[in-house]
């Protein structure tokens, strides 16, 4: 077993951390997302709202009982309850993930039957006085209550069982906003509309989300001390948005730069990295969190950096390396080693990861390139030092390359 | 951090909004009491049913009496009902056995000795894990322990996935480097 392999068996022997450690993991980190809580909650108000409706139950046989003592009659009493599960995920997903602001927003949800329910009264009273057949839904069945009619003698079960065809039933979910989300924008809309410069994760890693704008047609860099290289830079934004959006007209083809995906109306996300000089601005499809394409710059040059082989001090053996390396690491990370790197396969490049067309539709991305393949030797190699610490990249470049806006 | 005060204020206004607080200031304690007692066994859902059934009968006992500590209240209710819940699980899986796993072969259990050197061995491992100090610690416990994808971790820890997988594998790799030199493993 190689060593890498043990250490992976080992960590995964969950049996052995102490539940000191869990606990506090617990305490410090928010591990549960916004997401589940709703889902949690949702299920608490499904439970708690169970519990009060036996407890009306209950109210209800106490009831019937004494009228059965004080009549003398004959009571049938049925209780039926189908439990049927209902297939289906609840899709919690919101449509915009910068509206996820509030504590405070609800999740309905609603179940979407395939048949309507069918009413049927088996009392002699009159059709006007039919009770509506009542589904009340949990997490993991129907609980059905047709058979509570006031108006006759006995208690009758008229459950129209080909009604309960939950299979095909959806539940349909709507998240209701507290607030309605606001959206704030750098584009030459309205200055009111200007977005905050955030930083995010700003202890261990630069990621910069001062230009996200849902107004502007574009995103625009806006943090740049020298505005010439600026607009260099908004107008390769430009240029790559125009391409990417070209595609969205059209949703039969494809993009060229990731054939597999296509953009659809909502748009892309952008997002800046910066570190030891370099920057490079990710576009992702918002939808599905695919890279689109990606951007980088030499910030300290003020330059573009088009080709790969610009990031490495010696070229000689570039490939070479990429591809023993690539070779040797084959399978151990989210990457199998598919097909020989070459300066013409290659569509796309950053810090972390390398694109390359092997000629199948789905190109193949390396993780992690630079990492796996210059650790250790960055300084007489590779003109970006992997090795430093991101936090120093802050004070050290982020906040002086940033101008307007930077605090 | 909302106070337990606040939280029972919340219930006064609605229980919606007083369970939303409770979730809110202890969801990620109980999700962590929870995972510890039934990890491996118990999917996401089932952790997610039995966190609200906590929350549930968290706010009867405090309805019932007075509370002086909420979280003394959440924490015991939370580690009975993952026992139970645990019990619950386990003893679904007690009978349940595959063809395949029955063979000629004479059973390789471990001997005490076995057994104790590789317990030594992963206690070693999960201190030397502690030492990294954050985020790669929290990082590989979130991964390993909770069962965490990097987007996760990324979104607990305010980090790109990018950072994290790069930060677990360094983190490993000093690992593997510190359990060698030591002749751990």
């Amino acid at each position: 077993m190689k060593e890498s392999d043990k250490i992976d068996e080992m960590l995964s022997d969950k049996n052995i951390l102490d539940s000191e450690t869990i606990e506090k993991t617990g305490e410090i980190h928010d591990l549960v997302s916004d997401e589940q809580k709703k889902r949690i909650l949702s299920i608490i108000e499904q439970r708690t709202d169970s519990v009060q409706g036996n407890n009306n139950t209950k109210e209800e046989t106490v009831q019937v009982i004494s009228y059965r003592r004080k009549n003398n009659m004959k009571l049938i009493a049925a209780v039926a309850a189908c439990l049927c599960v209902i297939t289906g995920t609840l899709f919690l997903k919101p449509q915009d993930k910068d509206n996820i602001n509030t504590g405070n927003d609800k999740v309905e949800i609603t179940t979407v039957y395939e048949t309507e329910p069918v009413y049927e009264s088996t009392s002699e009273t009159s059709a006007e006085e039919k009770n509506s057949v009542t589904f009340t839904d949990t997490k993991h069945g129907v609980l059905h209550n047709s058979f509570t009619e006031d108006t006759s003698e006995c208690y009758t079960v008229n459950i129209n069982t080909e009604n309960i065809n939950t299979e095909n039933d959806k539940a349909e979910t709507t998240t209701v906003y507290e607030t309605e989300p606001v959206y704030e924008s750098t584009a030459e809309t309205s200055a009111e509309q200007k977005i905050p410069i955030t930083f995010i994760g700003t202890k261990y890693n630069v990621w910069y989300n001062g230009f996200i704008e849902d107004n502007g047609e574009y995103y625009t860099v806006n943090f740049l001390k020298n505005e010439e290289f600026q607009n260099r830079i908004n107008a390769d934004i430009r240029e790559v948005s125009d391409e990417l959006y070209k595609y969205d007209d059209t949703p039969e083809t494809k993009s060229p730069i990731m054939p597999q995906y296509r953009k659809n109306s909502k748009g892309l996300d952008l997002y800046p990295y910066i570190c030891n000089g370099y920057m490079y601005l990710k576009f992702f499809y918002n939808h599905e969190y695919n890279h689109a394409a990606t951007l980088v710059y030499d910030i300290i040059e003020e330059k573009r950096i088009e080709k790969i082989e610009e990031l490495f001090t010696d070229t000689s053996t570039l490939y070479e390396d990429l591809n023993r390396v690539m070779r040797e690491k084959s399978g151990t990370h989210d990457y199998t080693y598919t097909a020989e790197i070459t300066p013409e396969n290659i569509t796309g490049f950053d810090f972390y990861d390398l694109f390359i067309n092997d000629g199948s539709e789905k190109p193949v991305v390396y993780p992690w390139f630079i990492a796996n393949c210059f650790e250790g030797r960055t300084s007489e190699y590779c003109k970006m030092d992997t090795e430093r610490d991101m936090r120093n990249c802050i004070k050290d470049e982020f906040i002086p390359a940033c101008e307007a806006g930077g605090d | 951090m909302i106070s337990d005060d606040e939280i029972m204020q919340a219930f006064s206004i609605s229980d919606s909004e007083g369970y939303w607080k409770l979730l809110d200031s202890y969801c990620s304690y109980v999700y962590a009491i929870v995972s510890s007692h039934v990890r491996g066994l118990a999917s996401e859902q089932d952790k997610e049913e039995c966190i609200a059934d906590i929350f549930i009968e968290t706010v009867n006992a405090c309805r019932k009496q007075n509370i002086d500590s909420l979280k003394a209240v959440v924490s015991s209710i939370a580690k009975r009902k993952s026992i139970d819940l645990f019990r619950k699980l386990s003893g679904k899986n007690r009978y349940s056995s595959y063809m395949e796993e029955i063979t000629d072969e004479p059973a390789d259990y471990d001997t005490p000795e076995t057994f104790s050197a590789g317990r030594t061995e992963k206690e070693n491992l999960w201190n030397e894990v502690k030492k990294l100090g954050e985020p790669d610690s929290d990082i590989l416990i979130l991964q390993f322990f909770y069962d965490k994808t990097a987007k996760e971790i990324g979104n607990i820890l305010k980090m790109t996935a990018e950072a994290v997988t790069k930060r677990s594998q360094r983190a490993r790799q000093k690992l593997r480097k510190i359990l060698t030199e030591s002749e751990v493993i």
